[in-house]
């Protein structure tokens, strides 16, 4: 997950339409716009190759757990590419 | 028509003068009524099931009008009725048991192999067991008797045809509704969304133009609930839209023209694999957002 100033290493855990949840390592600011790739396995999506997802978007929520830090963000734009 | 008192193998009329039933069989065994349209095989039963104490015969026909003539008339605890008496068989059976005078007289078909969506198709119709010309005559009695006795009867392959037929039907009956009413065009742009293709890219594909992509597309996202290709694609992921769907070749030809080429545009930023196991959420209010795949397509 790219921000306008650093990359970050980050997992999902939870996805939507509206937007995804991510766990990560480092602490992001509420409001940072961010850049990610989706990835949707082609055995999930039932298709024969693999699809990426290229989102921008903008962290809504950032929370400290303990199991880690959670960061909420919202996609404001997407397109797909093919691999 | 001309009924016929009988009990049993030796009362068995000759084919010239069916219809054959009686009216008056009193009997506190299985009643039985033979439809078959060739003599020969509805003697041999009667034979068979007359040294049975517990097995009647009670009717018998070798047509279909005689045999709906004879289930409506004779109160029978088992009709065995062949499938050839009929050129559609499936439906024939439905209007057996429609007019059977008792309500529990049970079904038993017997028939050429049947296929997978033939058998369960009969049972479906309330046939309760499936026989071929080649049974035992002591199968032949125990069917009979199991049947009477209000299980079903079917070979190894039927029971396994039909578990998986009930399979199918209770994972369509938790798959999304929308689901079933989606047509093979509507799956097919479908198809192309999750790969990733533009609409420009989907239309060729179909064999349309670009608008016409997008009111499918409009269709789908009315039918399903959701907003834009992305909530579409979630969707695929999560109901396992295309589990099963085969694309057609002019698909995979297409790929082999158009993917691989792109490929090296790709994975330039941090990748966020969606797991298999992440969860998704059903599609919730969200912002305007920006689908460039399909305004740029």
């Amino acid at each position: 997950m790219k921000t306008p100033t650093a990359e970050y290493r980050a997992k999902t855990t939870d996805i939507s339409a509206g937007g995804i949840l991510f766990h990560t390592e480092s602490e992001i600011a509420v409001g940072s716009e961010v850049e990610f790739t989706i990835e949707m396995p082609r055995d999930v999506l039932g298709t024969k190759h693999p699809v990426l997802v290229k989102c921008q978007g903008r962290v809504v929520r950032f929370a400290e757990e303990t199991s880690g830090r959670s960061v909420a963000v919202v996609i404001d734009e997407y397109h797909f590419e093919r691999i | 028509m001309t009924p016929r008192a009988r009990n049993g193998g030796e009362d068995v009329s000759p084919a010239s003068s069916f219809p054959e039933y009686s009216l008056e069989a009193k009997t506190a065994g299985i009643r039985i009524i033979l439809a078959d349209s060739e003599a020969i095989f509805r003697m041999g039963m009667a034979r068979i099931f007359s040294g049975e104490s517990d097995l009647d015969v009670v009717a018998q026909a070798d047509t279909l009008p005689l045999t709906l003539g004879a289930v409506a008339e004779t109160p029978a605890d088992v009709i065995l009725f062949e499938a050839g008496l009929s050129a559609t068989p499936a439906e024939a059976v439905s209007e057996v048991a429609r007019r059977a005078v008792l309500p529990t007289a049970k079904l038993i078909l017997v028939t050429p192999p049947a296929g997978e969506q033939e058998t369960v198709d009969y049972l479906r119709r309330g046939v309760r067991g499936i026989l071929t010309r080649t049974v035992s005559p002591e199968l032949l009695v125990r069917c009979v008797r199991k049947v009477a006795a209000g299980e079903t009867w079917l070979d190894k392959q039927g029971v396994n045809w039909v578990i998986q037929a009930y399979r199918s039907q209770a994972l369509q009956g938790n798959a999304p509704k929308q689901q079933l009413r989606l047509s093979e065009k509507e799956m097919l742009i479908i198809s192309g969304v999750t790969q990733g293709l533009k609409n420009k890219d989907i239309a060729r594909e179909v064999g349309t133009t670009e608008q016409v992509v997008k009111n499918y597309l409009r269709k789908i996202y009315d039918k399903l609930q959701i907003t834009d290709r992305l909530e579409l694609a979630l969707y695929s992921m999560h109901h396992r839209l295309l589990d099963g769907y085969i694309p057609r070749p002019a698909r995979e030809q297409h790929q082999r023209v158009t993917g691989p080429g792109e490929a090296a545009e790709t994975a330039q930023a941090a990748i966020v694999a969606a797991s298999p196991g992440s969860r998704v959420r059903p599609p919730q209010a969200k912002p305007q957002r920006h689908d460039s795949t399909s305004n740029d397509g």
